[in-house]
């Protein structure tokens, strides 16, 4: 018996003894994981996929509903607000929750672990951008349930009321702005990885700041409650956001060989086959964006839009396809200023700010001041998109003539600003505060073959996402109605009147 | 020990009156019987024969002498006048006493067992020639399903013993070669054909098999034992024979059959809708106008396949004598496939040898290195696959044709973005290699007689070479300078088994059988892959022949580490009534460090009621009845690497070059180990003087709080996969194995037949949080239509899909258009295992002829045919005749007015909802199945001598002869994916894979 008592001891003390070095094998010698890279190795990544995937897709999707293109086939889900569109298939909801929240959430936690209050302040900002985009989309959206780099993982998340996701977003650019003039052990872009500003930290807190004039300014049909509309709030922030073109907050391509080096909209980039043509409202819209007799071309059109095969520049009815015609006729949506291997992709730009001002100023009634903030952010477009200083000249020279401060309508504002914000999620935004006004936007209809189930009327438009199949599947019970006669059609909360 | 020393004084003094009797013990076969045991009938005294089978013993002649060996027929023979007594033995099929290989190799007597064990004899495993061990356990075994995965050489099959009781986990057994646990994973089978890893075992060295079913069964193997054990014993040499063995076959093997196909009309799509349909010819579819007479047909699918020819050699070599014994064996398969270009070739060597040092202590080495090569063609969906290319030749295309006059692949119409079959053949091989090497050492020493302590250090270590090529001048797009993707795996596994038993007659009633062992394992896989897009010197298919810049490369090591410490206690009373308990504690280094050891027990009890009760047995009635009942709790540890989240450089074409959360290699740090509950009862009967027995098993198995790898969750969980415990999977079934000796006349006759009974329901009572399924997208179907799933309140083995749209109150919803919409729907009534399977081996002999066959009736799974929805969507179906009739689908629109718009058939409908639609390829795949029939021949002793051998038997087997079902599909005994799908697997899912063959063997045995 003495030997059983020894195999006993013997495997006792074999578990007991070398028990944290000899079990040490589970972890992965071949990958890093969420914890075990300090926060200048993950601040790269959590920008990148900010813009590369959640905006990408938050554009992407909405595309032909912004019309800024059209693709070749008719009928075409997001053009016409049908199919996959109707059954809520790979939006922008995954994009955000999975690939772009993720890396903004264990920042903030890495920051804190590192005694870094300025990668605290990264992960709000950018958490705040994409939260916002995707509450423009959908609505309700899922904040606090999701991951948060140090909870369990919640497969039943609860969802807030757009409401609160303000709330939420304009708190975080508060704290952030708090945590951006805290001292820090780790500078931002210590390992290069702060690829928005390299580590100056004024310029996130300009960013943070032109964030919060853009939630503000969504507000504009609020004219009670906590979160009631309030221009003063929205023109401070704008004197505190992005004051030149030098700052915006863009994500540059290099146009190389691999492919998330590239515009995902260019001929090498992963949504090339996204963008066919251009629409045919949008170059019209260019042709003559101030609407006048005769017409006055605007001198970003032929840097933005190239040039059909056969001559001229011509976009394809949203919604309508190529048809019979030929390609060669129309301008491809692959090659312009925003749609080249190496155009960068805009998160937020100088002259947005100025138009976001100039909208707070003109409903607050100061036309002075909306006119010279409006002509403010035309020049730091026109200087953006790369237009010759003489056209640059000629083009504001013609806006003090036509326009000026006693014409200055919304119509000019959102015009300019559609222009401007090319590609831009924030567009459709705009369109809906604008009601999809055709004296807003001279000339916008509804797309051809418009999906007639959903939207019967000539003034139904469409006014929110369905959320993801999978969210639905897998979340049913927390989630809003997902009907989508009723999800497309019901307007969100900022663009009910109150 | 001075007791005993009286005793055996005893017993020599009185053995010494009486006359010496000697004389030999051999088996039916003339081979020495050592260790057989003679007792003169009514008294304690007896011997046992030595290593040549000779004993001698004193008796008197009115004494009659009990010979006894375990697994054959006891013999009484009177004394008399006999000086010499010789004794041949009679194997006994269905003795009581008959011996089963458990837990560790442990050699129990059946009746002391109170679980579920089913022998496997090595002439039984290989009746039907199978190539894969795997497949000779099919229909041989009740309750354990096997679903091979086609016709491809080499191809994997699923086992499955009482179901399943993992969602996203492996559902197989574990298998146990010698007392070591082996690898018996698949890789790859997505693309090709790909071999599960027992099927490296030579089917020619085993010498038994013992399926441990369930849980309770397996619980001393731990980890694993949820899903059952099969325990494989290899041969090794016998004390006093020599022997070389040969025996070998030669097949011939042929598909089953190929779809039927429409040949009415030609290549071509439709331009346009209703009545003004144009086509275009430019098109890989069988949408064009109607073939024009006289144009010649091809049949393009079925003049793919070829007949395969496989060659089967084994050499053998055992020995053995009162110190050791050996075994060597040589083995050697080649094996063409149906399609050409196809093989599998494997050679394996084997030894075995053990060796007595001393009185007490055994020392045993064994050795088996196996190289395994084999060549596949592309298949199901993936890229390149031939059958999905196939689809793409209309009947009035010529798939042979393929090559230009330069050499190149000829494109048949303008903007081909997809191979030639043939053209593939030639230039875009798949190759795997796998060296293996299982190697044990054994120490076994007895001490103090009840004592016996042994150790076992096995190694399973093979390096896996595997390659798929696309040739440069693929059409596929992105593919035209080729592309090569490959993995190297080194897969290392160490096994330590340290055992003490104690076994002791404590009393004349009661007998106490003990153990107490540890065990130590140790996993390290080490995998590289890299791919590279385009090759720069055209024809070499190197990694090395591709730029740097289109080379990715990455590397996964995996290690795990248990120790396991256990113990058994049996206690018996009177031989017909024992107890039985275990227990083991874990230790596993993939569990978080506080939850890292879990425990978990096992009891059960065995009754032999006929010994207890003697009045309950009649000989010509009840001869014999048994009932047991065990309860087995069993525990389950994480998979490697579970407890943190990876990141990883550019996730996608969008996403960062730098390091980020992927949503994929998402861990949870809080992982607890999974449990299964589970209960048997069980009885065995035998009747009409053993005649007839039955063995029944009604078990009930609970799996709860599982661990849940890869699961889909909402999105706002940030991330697509989730690891977490969660949702419960509960197994009911009923097993029976009825073996009748229907005739065993003195004339030679004798037939014998097994029927093996297995009914199951694997039912998933829990999912976590919000979810109605897990599903893995590993068994996708072409297009996406479908794929395997475990759905809520119905079967982990069951289907989600595409699926029309309904109203709230269950009308199919029809749009404007006249259509449906499809959606990602579960089934809650669809179950892809069968719900009972019945295989019936019968073995008629006469003198030196025998005849065997198993019938196999496998009843209640529906299939998936995604085969058949591929053919509709490229207008091949001749469900695709009816083109251009319009039809009212019946349903309701939006306000719930019955739809009255008509639409047409026409490609626009086959292509983007009917052959979408899965409800549309949901098929019964009951069948019944003569899987083998054998004719052996053994020759008869007298010209064996002129021959100077001990044996020779020359058979032939037909395999696969017919089949009878209604599924419409080319086999209804599928698994295109094959055994590398966990989870709910992908069993019964037909998705363009290689058809099943049919064949025919010649064999060959003689021994020397």
């Amino acid at each position: 018996m003495k030997l059983l008592k020894y195999i006993i001891v013997f495997s006792v003390t074999l578990i007991t003894s070398c028990s944290d070095d000899y079990f040490d094998v589970n972890s992965s010698e071949t990958a890093p994981s969420t914890e075990s890279l300090p926060p200048q190795y993950r601040i790269q990544g959590a920008i990148e996929n900010t813009t590369g995937t959640a905006q990408y897709r938050g554009t992407r999707e909405v595309l032909g509903i912004m019309q800024y293109g059209s693709q070749n086939v008719a009928d075409y889900y997001s053009e016409t607000w049908s199919s996959s569109l109707t059954t809520g298939r790979y939006f922008l909801w995954q994009n955000a929750y999975v690939y772009s929240l993720p890396n903004t959430a264990d920042l903030i936690v890495l920051g804190k672990k590192y005694n870094a209050p300025n990668y605290v302040a990264v992960g709000k900002i950018l958490r705040a951008y994409i939260l916002g985009m995707t509450t423009d989309q959908y609505g309700d959206i899922v904040i606090g349930d999701t991951y948060d780099g140090e909870s369990s993982m919640n497969i039943t998340p609860k969802f807030v009321t757009q409401k609160e996701a303000y709330q939420t977003i304009l708190q975080m650019l508060d704290e952030a702005i708090e945590e951006l003039n805290q001292a820090s052990e780790i500078d931002l872009n210590q390992e290069d990885g702060d690829v928005l500003y390299q580590g100056n930290q004024e310029n996130w807190i300009k960013f943070a700041n032109s964030i919060k004039a853009r939630y503000l300014n969504h507000l504009s049909k609020k004219s009670s409650g906590d979160l009631a509309y309030d221009a003063d709030a929205i023109i401070e922030a704008c004197n505190n956001a992005i004051n030149s073109n030098v700052f915006n907050a863009q994500k540059n391509y290099g146009g190389g060989e691999m492919e998330n080096d590239n515009q995902p909209f260019s001929e090498n980039g992963y949504g090339s086959s996204r963008f066919d043509y251009f629409s045919d409202f949008f170059v019209e819209l260019l042709k003559n964006p101030l609407q006048l007799e005769p017409a006055y071309e605007d001198p970003r059109l032929p840097l933005i839009v190239p040039e059909a095969v056969n001559g001229g520049y011509h976009g394809v009815v949203t919604g309508s396809g190529l048809g019979d015609a030929s390609g060669d006729d129309f301008s491809v949506g692959n090659g312009g200023f925003y749609t080249s291997p190496d155009s960068p992709t805009y998160m937020f730009t100088y002259s947005e700010v100025k138009f976001i001002s100039a909208e707070a100023k003109f409903r607050k009634g100061d036309l002075e001041g909306a006119y010279v903030d409006f002509k403010e952010g035309v020049k730091a477009d026109l200087e953006k998109v790369t237009v010759a200083p003489e056209k640059i000249n000629e083009y504001l020279a013609k806006l003090d003539d036509e326009v000026g401060s006693t014409n200055i309508s919304l119509s000019h504002i959102f015009v300019q600003k559609y222009i401007a914000n090319m590609l831009n999620p924030e567009t459709w935004v705009d369109m809906r505060r604008a009601d999809y006004s055709s004296d807003i936007y001279p000339g916008l209809q509804r797309p051809e073959n418009v999906n007639l189930d959903i939207f019967p009327n000539e003034d139904d438009w469409i006014q929110a996402m369905m959320y993801e199949y999978n969210e639905e599947d897998r979340n049913y019970e927390n989630m809003p109605d997902n009907n989508p006669n009723v999800r497309l059609t019901t307007p969100l909360w900022w663009n009910t009147e109150e | 020990m001075k007791l005993k020393l009286f005793i055996t004084l005893l017993i020599l003094s009185i053995t010494s009156y009486g006359q010496d009797i000697r004389g030999k013990v051999t088996d039916a076969t003339n081979i020495p019987l050592p260790g057989v045991s003679i007792i003169i009938e009514g008294t304690t005294q007896g011997t046992t024969t030595d290593f040549d089978g000779n004993y001698s013993i004193k008796a008197q002649p009115e004494n009659r002498l009990i010979f006894s060996y375990l697994g054959m027929k006891t013999q009484i023979i009177a004394v008399g006048s006999q000086k010499v007594i010789n004794v041949g033995l009679q194997d006994d099929t269905t003795s009581l006493d008959e011996v089963v290989v458990t837990a560790f190799g442990n050699e129990s007597q059946k009746k002391s067992i109170t679980t579920a064990v089913q022998a496997i004899k090595s002439d039984q495993l290989q009746e039907g020639n199978q190539n894969n061990m795997v497949n000779g356990l099919q229909g041989k075994v009740s309750g354990v399903t096997v679903v091979n995965s086609g016709g491809a050489p080499g191809s994997s099959s699923v086992i499955l013993i009482r179901g399943g009781t993992s969602i996203t986990g492996d559902n197989q057994p574990l298998f146990v070669v010698d007392g070591i646990p082996i690898d018996n994973s698949t890789s790859s089978s997505l693309e090709v054909a790909s071999t599960n890893r027992a099927s490296d075992i030579n089917p020619e060295d085993i010498e038994s098999i013992s399926v441990l079913k369930g849980p309770s069964a397996a619980a001393l193997y731990g980890i694993q034992a949820a899903n059952g054990a099969v325990i494989i014993t290899t041969k090794r040499g016998k004390a006093g024979v020599s022997k070389i063995s040969y025996s070998g076959s030669i097949s011939v093997d042929q598909i089953l059959g190929t779809p039927d196909v429409q040949t009415v009309y030609g290549q071509g799509k439709e331009i346009g809708t209703g009545s003004d349909i144009t086509y275009d010819t430019e098109s890989e579819f069988s949408w064009g106008d109607q073939i024009g007479t006289g144009t010649p047909l091809y049949d393009n699918i079925a003049d793919l396949y070829q007949t395969a020819v496989t060659q089967n050699h084994n050499v053998s070599y055992s020995s053995g004598n009162e110190k050791g014994n050996m075994y060597f064996s040589i083995g050697d398969i080649s094996q063409d496939g149906v399609i050409p270009t196809s093989s599998y070739d494997k050679t394996s060597f084997k030894v075995n040898m053990n060796s007595t040092f001393k009185e007490n202590l055994t020392i045993g080495v064994s050795a088996n290195y196996i190289t395994t090569d084999v060549s596949s063609t592309r298949q199901g969906n993936a890229s390149g696959g031939s059958f999905s290319s196939l689809l793409a030749y209309p009947s009035n295309v010529n798939a042979k044709d393929y090559l230009n006059e330069d050499g190149s692949q000829k494109q048949y119409f303008l903007d081909q973005q997809f191979d030639n079959p043939y053209w593939s053949f030639k230039n875009s091989p798949n190759t795997d290699e796998v060296n293996r090497l299982i190697g044990v050492i054994s120490l076994n020493y007895r001490f103090l007689d009840d004592f016996n302590l042994s150790y076992k250090l096995g190694t399973d270590n093979y390096t896996e070479f595997n390659k798929k090529i696309i040739g440069d001048g693929s059409l596929i797009e992105n593919r035209e300078d080729g592309y090569i993707s490959q993995f190297e795996k080194d897969h290392k596994r160490l096994t330590s088994n340290l055992f003490l038993r104690y076994d002791k007659q404590l009393s004349n009633d009661f007998s106490l059988n003990s153990m107490i062992g540890n065990s130590v394992e140790e996993l390290d896989i080490r995998t590289n892959y890299s791919t590279g897009d385009g090759f720069q010197a055209p024809g070499i298919y190197s990694i090395g022949n591709v730029l740097v810049e289109k080379q990715k490369l990455s590397e996964i090591i995996a290690r795990k580490r248990i120790v396991g410490l256990f113990g058994e206690i049996k206690l018996g009373w009177k031989d017909a009534l024992f107890l039985t308990a275990t227990g083991r504690n874990d230790w596993s280094s993939t569990l978080p460090e506080n939850k890292r050891s879990f425990f978990y027990p096992s009891v059960g009890t065995s009754a032999v009621m006929t010994d207890l009760f003697k009045d309950l047995s009649s000989e010509n009635g009840l001869n014999y009845l048994k009932l047991r009942a065990s309860w087995a709790k069993v525990g389950k540890d994480a998979p490697i690497g579970a407890l943190e989240s990876f990141l990883k450089t550019n996730i996608n074409g969008l996403a960062s070059s730098a390091y980020t959360w992927n949503g994929v290699d998402v861990g949870n740090p809080d992982l607890e180990p999974e449990f299964t509950n589970s209960y048997e009862f069980g009885a065995d009967m035998r009747f009409l003087n053993n005649r007839i027995s039955l063995d029944l098993s009604y078990y009930y198995t609970k799996s709860d709080n599982q661990i849940l790898r890869d699961i889909r969750v909402p999105p706002t969980t940030g991330t697509f996969y989730a690891t977490l415990n969660g949702g419960v999977i509960e197994n009911k079934g009923l097993e029976a194995l009825l073996t009748a000796r229907i005739l065993e006349s003195s004339n030679g006759f004798s037939w014998n037949t097994n029927f093996n009974f297995g009914m199951n329901k694997s039912k998933v009572l829990e999912l976590p949080g919000f979810l109605n399924e897990v599903y893995l997208s590993d068994s996708w179907t072409y297009r996406n239509s479908a794929a395997g799933a475990a759905v809520l309140d119905g079967s982990l083995f069951g289907l989600r899909g595409k699926r029309p749209q309904l109203t709230d109150d269950g009308q199919v919803l029809i749009q404007s258009n006249g259509n449906y919409i499809l959606e990602d729907a579960t089934y809650d009534d669809v179950q892809r295992l069968p719900d009972w399977s019945l295989g019936i081996t019968n073995s008629l002999s006469y003198k030196n002829l025998k005849l065997s066959f198993l019938l196999d009736i496998v009843q209640g799974q529906e299939i998936y045919n995604a085969t058949e929805s591929a053919l509709a969507y490229y207008g091949l179906s001749t469900k695709t005749l009816d083109r251009g009739e319009s039809v009212v689908l019946s349903g309701v629109d939006i306000n719930g007015n019955t739809n009255q718009t008509a639409i047409v058939k026409n490609q626009e409908f086959y292509q983007n909802y009917y052959s979408l639609n899965s409800e549309n390829f949901i098929e019964d795949g009951s069948f019944a199945r003569l899987r083998y029939v054998t004719l052996s021949y053994k020759f008869p002793q007298p010209l064996l001598e002129k021959l100077s051998l001990a044996s020779l038997e020359l058979y032939a087997t037909g395999r696969n002869l017919f089949t009878i079902t209604n599924y419409s599909g080319v086999d209804p005994e599928i698994n295109t994916f094959g055994a590398g799908i966990s989870g709910a697997g992908s069993m019964y899912i037909d998705n363009l894979g290689t058809p099943s063959t049919q064949g025919f063997d010649l064999g060959l045995k003689f021994t020397f």
